[in-house]
């Protein structure tokens, strides 16, 4: 057994990918020092970790984008280093540097590098620099909203506007005419002000039909980089990625390698340190273009980890603590092997636009079985808090081709539940069903092209629905928050079969 | 836990649910008027199975959801409004005179002022929640009566926002 490459270390996130990373600094021999707000005192990456902070009030600016009480949490935890997982402050190029500064160690890229690569606009340039060509655009830092105008009109609708510092759809608008323009670039300004704290945007020709198709990168800092193959994540609602895939159905050994160049290129051409995503559209003439660089690791990591067997969390910390590129992925086993697909499991109504939901999980079944992975940052009797992001649990299947995940993810989503409010279950599921998923063929606006995932008809329930509904307070009385209700009164019957439950219960309401 | 409706609101008619485990076993469960014997028995912690009156056998969870319940029954998921409650969901679609705040969210702003007149589809408000942006727009033409709100108002889902006297039907025509 390895010595431990740290003694503790901080996560500055929450949610499921807090949970994936405290567990993969677990198995590393560290103890993992978890942050949360007042809401997430009780959260599961609180419960995981091996000590927690309370950072301050649920809003994100007053807890996990709050760099001092971070960095104080860290002090008086005595941890070593820093994971910031994806979102919050992790694209955030000050908190990297307040992080060094203060003498500990940023699990992720440099703050040059974030500079260089967050920043969509310089990203480009680098990306021209490196060889990599770009999709037409605007990034005018000081311009104000008539040159945007102006210059949208030169590039011509349809076109997107989007966050300079964003990821994840914060801050963008697509627009098709122009007399929509003013509207969405102030909506797009003022969502990614909320976001990112930095209202700086740009515009970018809206390429399609096209595919999003990324490559994961690690660097070394000093000039050295590798890349893990590609993902798919083509099926995206409001520009966030739904359902994401290792290999791509159509990317083939050559273009694999022609993109991993490319990415690997920019990555040294700046230096890259540690994990970091570079996103291209590709067209239907396999033509691909630079869109974005994502310099942390990314919600979909895991299709990327069970195809090539490495652990990327894992491998971030022991990059930091001074590991070689080669130790951590020898060449001869980067390529990929089998298949594996994600489903995002989100708090969200897609019969109303998806709506973002939140509450109480009241019923959380998760999926299991053979080559099925959950990372969730909820379980049942979690409270799903109106302030940040609505992904609950990402679902991931693994096995030696596509079909096989396709069944296995149907099969994995079917035997779930995440009761409580609205999720995005049943959409996923048609989704994966949609005879053109099936086929594999993917566009990023797929879900246009295929209204009928998006208003499906509202079928009456059946009769079977209806007799559940009846027999449900049958069988709640024992379920997981019960334990209020005192049933000792009955729990002596004999031959009642239910009783070894509220045992049971009574337990778990002890230890809850 | 949240208990269960026992009243649901089913084709635009209230059904009453009822259920009770049977002294020797099974289960007697009411739907409306009819009455139904049936096996059932746990599923896991969470969940239950049940064989429906043709013989097939069922698995399901359920849990209260808003004011009414959910039932996920072979991998699919349905929602049931609450007859006793019909105010607070049921209503918000139909009634466009109130504009609801359609989830708990923070206001980040407030388009219109009372005496204002809209149109249908005319912005009023935008709220945000779990970092996203949502518009409420007007689902009829009318004059804003009321405007109950402020930017920067934290508010709950249901909650009434701006009230709108509605244009009788045609007459917006020449206007």
């Amino acid at each position: 057994m390895r010595q431990p490459p740290f003694r503790r270390i901080l996560v500055a996130n929450r949610g499921e990918i807090a949970c994936r990373i405290i567990r993969g600094i677990q198995e590393l021999g560290c103890s993992a020092v978890a942050v949360y707000s007042d809401v997430d005192a009780e959260a599961l990456h609180v419960q995981s970790a091996d000590d927690a902070i309370l950072l301050g009030a649920a809003p994100p600016a007053e807890s996990y984008l709050d760099i001092d009480k971070i960095l104080a949490a860290a002090k008086e935890s005595g941890s070593e280093a820093i994971h910031p997982g994806y979102g919050f402050l992790s694209e955030n190029a000050e908190f990297s540097r307040a992080v060094e500064d203060a003498g500990l160690v940023f699990l992720g890229p440099t703050a040059k590098a974030m500079e260089e690569m967050g920043g969509k606009r310089r990203a480009k340039e680098i990306a021209a620099e490196a060889g990599v060509p770009g999709v037409p655009g605007f990034d005018g830092r000081d311009a104000d909203e008539a040159r945007f105008k102006a210059e949208a009109e030169r590039i011509g609708y349809p076109l997107l506007i989007k966050a300079s510092a964003g990821g994840g759809g914060r801050g963008m608008r697509l627009v098709h005419e122009a007399s929509d323009f003013a509207e969405a670039f102030r909506a797009g300004q003022r969502e990614a002000v909320g976001a990112f704290g930095d209202g700086t945007m740009i515009l970018e020709k809206y390429v399609h039909p096209s595919r999003h198709i990324e490559v994961q990168i690690f660097g070394d800092g000093e000039g050295g980089a590798i890349a893990l193959g590609e993902r798919e994540c083509s099926v995206q609602r409001r520009h966030q990625k739904v359902l994401e895939e290792s290999p791509s159905p159509v990317v083939d050994k050559d273009l694999r390698r022609r993109m991993e160049e490319a990415a690997i290129s920019l990555a040294k051409t700046i230096r890259y340190r540690n994990a970091g995503t570079v996103e291209f559209l590709l067209d239907e003439n396999q033509d691909f273009y630079f869109l974005e660089a994502n310099t942390r690791l990314q919600v979909e990591h895991p299709v990327t980890e069970l195809v090539t067997g490495f652990d990327l969390v894992q491998s971030q910390i022991l990059l930091a603590a001074g590991a070689s590129l080669e130790e951590l992925f020898p060449a001869d086993q980067r390529e990929p092997h089998g298949w594996a697909l994600e489903a995002r499991i989100c708090a969200e109504d897609p019969d109303r636009d998806f709506l973002p939901a939140s509450g109480l999980l009241e019923v959380c079944e998760l999926p299991q079985g053979p080559w099925i992975r959950v990372d969730t940052g909820f379980g049942p009797g979690s409270t799903v808090p109106v302030f940040y992001d609505s992904l609950i649990a990402k679902v991931i299947v693994q096995g030696k081709d596509r079909d096989s995940c396709l069944s296995r993810m149907e099969m994995a989503l079917e035997h779930s539940a995440w009761l409580g409010f609205p999720t995005n279950v049943d959409f996923l599921l048609d989704v994966i069903r949609h005879p053109a998923f099936r086929a594999g063929d993917l566009r990023t606006d797929f879900l246009e092209t295929h209204p009928e995932l998006l208003n499906r008809d509202s079928e009456p329930a059946p009769e079977a629905a209806l007799l559940a509904a009846a027999l449900a307070p049958c069988f709640q009385a024992c379920s997981t928050a019960v334990g209020k209700t005192s049933e000792s009164g009955t729990n002596g019957e004999a031959g009642d079969p239910y009783s070894p439950w509220k045992d049971h219960d009574g337990f778990r309401l002890a230890g809850s | 836990m949240a208990r269960l409706p026992h009243d649901l609101e089913i084709a635009e008619e209230n059904v009453h649910l009822g259920s009770r485990r049977k002294p020797g076993g099974g289960f007697i469960v009411q739907l409306g008027s009819k009455s139904y014997e049936l096996e059932a028995g746990r599923l896991g912690t969470q969940g239950f199975w049940f064989r429906d009156t043709e013989g097939q056998r069922h698995r399901a969870f359920a849990a209260a959801q808003g004011e009414g319940m959910v039932v996920r029954l072979d991998g699919r998921t349905w929602a049931f409004k609450s007859a006793v409650h019909e105010q607070g969901a049921g209503a918000e679609e139909q009634d466009p005179s109130q504009v609801m705040a359609p989830m708990t969210g923070t206001l980040i702003s407030v388009m219109v002022s009372t005496g204002d007149s809209v149109h249908e589809g005319q912005d009023l408000a935008v709220l945000s929640a779990m970092k996203m942006e949502h518009k409420l727009t007007a689902t009829a033409a009318g004059t804003v009566s009321e405007v109950l709100c402020a930017e920067t108002d934290t508010v709950d889902a249901g909650q009434i926002l701006i009230r709108l006297e509605i244009l009788e039907k045609g007459s917006d025509r020449d206007s």
